[in-house]
C-alpha cells in the first residue's frame, strides 16, 4: 500500500499546533484505511498530545518507495526541502502558515515552479497567497477541526480571557492602559490561557464573556475559533489568516498598526455587556455558526475527498 | 548637572546615545553641567553627588542599585510607553530618589499622567541630529537605474514575506536592491540610509522615532509604519504610512505607493518636502527650548530631594 508520509519537526517535546493538525490528518486518513503515517528525526515516538490513533515513524528507519507520497510543511529549512525534492517519489504541499514560507523559499521564488504534484492549506488566505503569490493553480483547503465549545450552560461573567504569547507588548499596554483609563470597569478580570491544558482553557473561556484575541501573522488562528464555540465576543486582532471566519458579524475585529484604539473599543464592549449581559448576542451566535466550517466532519469530508480523488 | 546614563543591555543604545548627546551638547551651551555616562557591570562609572541620573525605566535593576546607594536622585525615562507595562514600577512610587518620570511625546504625556505612577510626569521631545539633513534628495524611482529600497525594524521572515507579495505584483522589483538597515549600527545606518529611494519601515511599537526622522530629513520617503513614535505628526503628506497589522494589506498599500511614487514625481517631491519640514520642526534644536524648561524643573526637584 501507498504509505502517506506527514514529514514533521524534529523536536517534539512541547505542543505545537502545526502538529498537532498534521496528527489530525494521518489519524483520519488511517481510520479512513490509508497507510498514513508521521515521520521525523524525534527520538521518543508518537507525542502524547497528539491524536492517539496517528503512527509515528523514526525518519531514519523509514523505508520510502517511489510510489509513496510525502506531505511536506511549510517549515522546512531549505537543505531539508531541496533533499527532499530531489527524491524519486511523489509530494503533496501541506501549508499551514505561509508567512514562514521565507524561511524555505527566496522572495522571488515560486512553489509552483517546484516539483510538488498537490498543494494542501488550512484556509483562504494562505489559499489566496499560495493562488497569487506562488502560481499555485488549486490548492485544497482543509481546515482544522476544532475542540466543541462546553457543553453544559455556564453563567457568563464579563471578563477578559486571553492568549497573550504572540503579542506581549501589546497585551501589557492594553491591560494597564484599561485599568487606568477606564476606571469604572477597572475591576474586570483578565484571565490568561497561556500554557494551560485544553480544557481548562474551554472552561475559561465558557464563563468568560469576552476574549481578547491578539492573533499575529497566523495561517489561520484558532483560539479565536475555540472563543466563538464558546459563546464569548471576540475582539481584537485576527492575525491575517483570521480573516479565513473573520466578519463584522461574528467579532469586534481591530486591524491596526498600534494597539491604541482597541483599548477603547475593548472598553465600550466591556461597559456594554456589564449594562447589558445579552448585548452581543447577535454576534455571539453569528460565531457559533461559523465554527461550524471547523469540525472533525468538515476536514474528514475535505480530506479523504482530496487524497481519495490525488491517489 | 544632569548625568544621562547609558546602562549595559539596554534597548537601542545607539539612538539614545543621539538624544543624550544632542541634549547634553545645548545644556552645556546653556550653561548647564551634563554628561554622558557609560555603566556596566565591568565599568559602573557614576557621577557623584550633586548630580540628578537620567535613564531608561527598562534598565536592569543594578543600575538603581549603584543610583540609591549612592543617594543619587534620578528621573527615569520611560523609553517606549507601549513596552513601560512590561516591567515593574512599584520603586517609582516608593523611592524617594526618584523625582519626577520623563516620557516622550504629548500623547503619550498626557496618557501616562492619568496613570498611578506617584511622581511628576514631565513631556519631551526625543530627536537628534538628524542624518542627512538637506544633502540628499532621492532621485525619482523610475530614473535612478537600479533602484535601492531600505527595510528597516522587522525581522527577515516579515520582509521576506512583504518581498515576495511585491515582487509578484510589480516583477520590476526583481532588480531592484534590497537593503536590510540596522539604525543601531550609525555608521553603516548612514551610508545606506543615503543611498536609498525609500524605506520600508516596519517599526515596532514605540515611543520615539529617531531612524525615521534621518530618512525624513535625508529625502528618503518613508512607507509603512511608525510604530505609535509618530502619532499625531505622521499623515499623507509627509510620508506613506501605513496602518494596519495584516501583512497582505501592507504589502498591497506598499505595491500602491511604490507605483504611484514611479509614475507621480510631483506626489514623490511633495512627500519629501513634507517629511523634510517635519523633521525641521521636530529637530534637536527646534524642540530643544521646550526640553530645557523641562531639564531646568528636574534640577530643581533634584535639588529638594537632596
Amino acid at each position: 500500500m501507498v504509505q502517506i508520509i506527514y514529514v514533521t519537526v524534529k523536536n517534539l517535546d512541547l505542543p505545537i499546533g502545526g502538529v498537532i493538525v498534521q496528527a489530525a490528518h494521518v489519524a483520519s486518513l488511517r481510520r479512513a484505511g490509508f497507510d498514513a503515517k508521521l515521520a521525523s528525526l524525534h527520538e521518543k515516538g508518537l507525542p502524547r498530545w497528539v491524536d492517539q490513533d496517528a503512527v509515528f515513524e523514526n525518519s531514519n528507519q523509514l523505508a520510502i518507495s517511489p510510489d509513496d507520497i510525502l506531505v511536506l510543511h511549510d517549515s522546512l529549512p531549505r537543505e531539508v526541502f531541496d533533499r527532499f525534492l530531489a527524491m524519486p517519489v511523489r509530494r503533496v504541499f501541506f501549508c499551514q502558515n505561509h508567512y514562514f514560507l521565507g524561511g524555505t523559499l527566496q522572495p522571488h521564488e515560486r512553489l509552483a515552479d517546484f516539483p510538488i504534484d498537490a498543494f494542501n492549506c488550512v484556509s483562504e488566505p494562505i489559499a489566496a497567497h499560495l493562488r497569487s503569490v506562488h502560481g499555485v493553480a488549486d490548492p485544497i483547503i482543509i481546515r482544522p477541526p476544532i475542540r466543541p465549545g462546553r457543553s453544559e450552560r455556564f453563567v457568563k461573567k464579563v471578563q477578559i480571557c486571553y492568549m497573550p504569547r504572540k503579542r506581549l507588548v501589546e497585551c501589557g499596554t492594553i491591560t494597564y492602559r484599561f485599568r487606568y483609563l477606564y476606571p469604572e470597569i477597572a475591576d474586570t478580570p483578565f484571565i490568561s490561557i497561556h500554557d494551560k491544558h485544553p480544557d481548562e482553557v474551554a472552561a475559561i473561556m465558557a464563563e468568560s464573556a469576552v476574549f481578547l484575541s491578539l492573533s499575529r501573522n497566523e495561517g489561520l488562528g484558532l483560539p479565536p475559533l475555540e472563543a466563538m464555540a464558546n459563546g464569548c465576543v471576540v475582539v481584537g486582532y485576527h492575525g491575517g489568516g483570521g480573516l479565513d471566519y473573520a466578519t463584522p458579524e461574528n467579532g469586534r475585529w481591530y486591524d491596526e498598526a498600534t494597539p491604541d484604539n482597541l483599548v477603547p473599543l475593548l472598553a465600550e464592549t466591556v461597559s456594554s455587556l456589564r449594562a447589558d449581559a445579552g448585548a452581543f448576542a447577535e454576534l455571539v451566535e453569528s460565531g457559533r455558526r461559523t465554527i461550524g466550517g471547523y469540525t472533525h466532519q468538515a476536514m474528514d469530508d475535505a480530506l479523504l475527498a482530496f487524497w481519495r480523488s490525488f491517489l | 548637572m544632569i548625568a544621562f546614563v547609558l546602562a549595559e543591555g539596554e534597548p537601542v543604545p545607539a539612538e539614545k546615545r543621539r538624544f543624550y548627546q544632542g541634549q547634553i551638547d545645548r545644556l552645556r551651551a546653556e550653561g548647564l553641567e551634563a554628561d554622558l555616562y557609560e555603566f556596566s557591570d565591568q565599568s559602573p562609572a557614576l557621577p557623584n553627588s550633586g548630580t540628578v541620573a537620567v535613564f531608561d525605566i527598562e534598565c536592569r535593576k543594578f543600575l538603581r542599585r549603584h543610583l540609591d546607594e549612592r543617594r543619587i536622585p534620578h528621573a527615569p525615562l520611560i523609553w517606549n510607553p507601549y513596552a513601560f507595562f512590561m516591567i515593574g514600577q512599584t520603586w517609582v512610587r516608593t523611592s524617594s530618589l526618584v523625582v519626577e518620570t520623563l516620557v516622550p511625546g504629548m500623547a503619550a504625556g498626557q496618557m501616562l499622567q492619568k496613570f498611578a505612577l506617584g511622581k511628576p510626569v514631565e513631556t519631551i521631545t526625543v530627536s537628534a541630529n538628524y542624518i542627512g539633513c538637506d544633502d540628499h534628495v532621492g532621485p525619482p524611482l523610475a530614473s535612478s537605474g537600479r533602484p535601492l529600497i531600505g527595510c528597516f525594524g522587522a525581522g527577515r521572515l516579515v520582509i521576506d514575506f512583504v518581498k515576495s507579495v511585491l515582487i509578484r505584483r510589480m516583477p520590476e522589483l526583481v532588480d531592484c536592491q534590497w537593503v536590510h538597515l540596522d539604525s543601531e549600527m550609525p555608521e553603516r545606518w548612514r551610508d545606506d540610509l543615503a543611498r536609498c529611494d525609500t524605506l520600508f519601515s516596519f517599526r515596532s511599537l514605540c515611543g520615539s522615532a529617531i531612524p525615521l526622522m534621518d530618512a525624513m530629513a535625508s529625502g528618503v520617503v518613508v512607507a509603512g509604519s511608525h510604530g505609535g513614535g509618530l502619532s499625531g505628526i505622521a499623515d499623507a503628506e509627509n510620508g506613506i504610512w501605513i496602518n494596519s497589522a495584516t501583512l497582505e494589506i501592507i504589502a498591497e498599500e506598499l505595491s500602491a505607493g511604490l507605483s504611484r511614487l514611479e509614475a507621480d514625481p510631483a506626489w514623490r517631491r511633495r512627500l519629501i518636502d513634507g517629511a523634510s519640514a517635519v523633521a525641521k520642526n521636530n529637530s534637536v534644536d527646534a524642540t530643544f527650548p521646550g526640553n530645557l524648561e523641562v531639564w531646568r524643573r528636574l534640577i530643581e526637584r533634584a535639588h529638594l530631594v537632596r
